[in-house]
């Protein structure tokens, strides 16, 4: 789906976690995975005014595990390692969104280039 | 490997979470004992706390609050943007004098703020709203 304004954000978080729900996440890793969606969308929102969200249910052996991919063509991020570091922020806030989601998540993975924009892949497992 | 889930179901909720997902933020102010209690809705919006900032003033600088509580317990997903929203709210009443707490926070909200290594969790905490009534209480006996 694509991610134009908060409130396609805030649809996003309430379908990853539908999605969630159904393949089986327990409720903690529900929210720890909806909030990683949560500050990723509104990045989109924020810096880049439009992206793309694409979730699957993955399948490993036993688990199952959720898929979130968000991608834009915004400005990119110049320092992708810096960015990673808690409380440095371009745009003035906190700073703890993408290192935050990072922790939350069991898989992530950032590509980022400046002026063609960025893509974050996040999967959590039950 | 894409695992088949339930497409009716699934079709059937996107269309309830796209009114949710819409829907007006409105800003729902209880009086109770001279304590502002305020429910946040589920999802939280900018505009939301936009509006309540501007409620919150008008409302201590008219009427004798002599607490407030941030009723969270329907909020399921609370970003650190959203954990900024609300530190400005404290600001806003702090500087007016008055107390608030935050009650009924979620486990997965308080798991995710703790991940989120949001800092300066200046506020107080509640199980319930209940139970910020009570703090509440005991701050004015003293």
């Amino acid at each position: 789906m694509r991610i134009l304004s908060p409130q396609d954000a805030s649809l996003a978080v309430l379908i990853v976690k539908d999605i969630a729900h159904a393949a089986g996440l327990g409720g903690l890793k529900i929210s720890a995975l909806t909030t990683a969606v949560s500050e990723l969308t509104t990045n989109v929102v924020k810096y880049a005014e439009h992206g793309l969200l694409t979730v699957q249910v993955l399948e490993r052996k036993q688990l199952r595990g959720i898929e979130v991919i968000v991608e834009d063509r915004g400005p990119g991020i110049a320092n992708i390692p810096l960015a990673m570091e808690d409380h440095v922020s371009t745009g003035g806030t906190l700073g703890l969104g993408l290192p935050g989601t990072k922790r939350m998540v069991d898989e992530f993975e950032i590509q980022s280039t400046l002026g063609s924009g960025t893509s974050v892949r996040i999967v959590k497992w039950s | 490997m894409l695992c088949a889930l339930p497409l009716t179901a699934l079709a059937r909720s996107i269309r309830l979470h796209i009114d949710e997902a819409q829907g007006e933020h409105r800003v729902v102010l209880q009086k109770f004992n001279e304590v502002l209690i305020v429910p946040l809705p589920d999802p939280v919006s900018d505009g939301f706390f936009k509006d309540l900032n501007t409620r919150l003033l008008a409302f201590l600088r008219l009427d004798n609050v002599r607490g407030i509580v941030l009723d969270l317990s329907s909020v399921e997903v609370m970003d650190h943007h959203d954990f900024e929203q609300i530190n400005r709210v404290w600001q806003t009443t702090h500087l007016m004098g008055t107390p608030l707490v935050l009650a009924g926070l979620k486990p997965g909200v308080a798991a995710a703020w703790s991940l989120l290594n949001v800092k300066d969790h200046w506020a107080t905490g509640a199980l319930s709203v209940e139970s910020a009534m009570e703090i509440l209480a005991g701050n004015q006996a003293r």
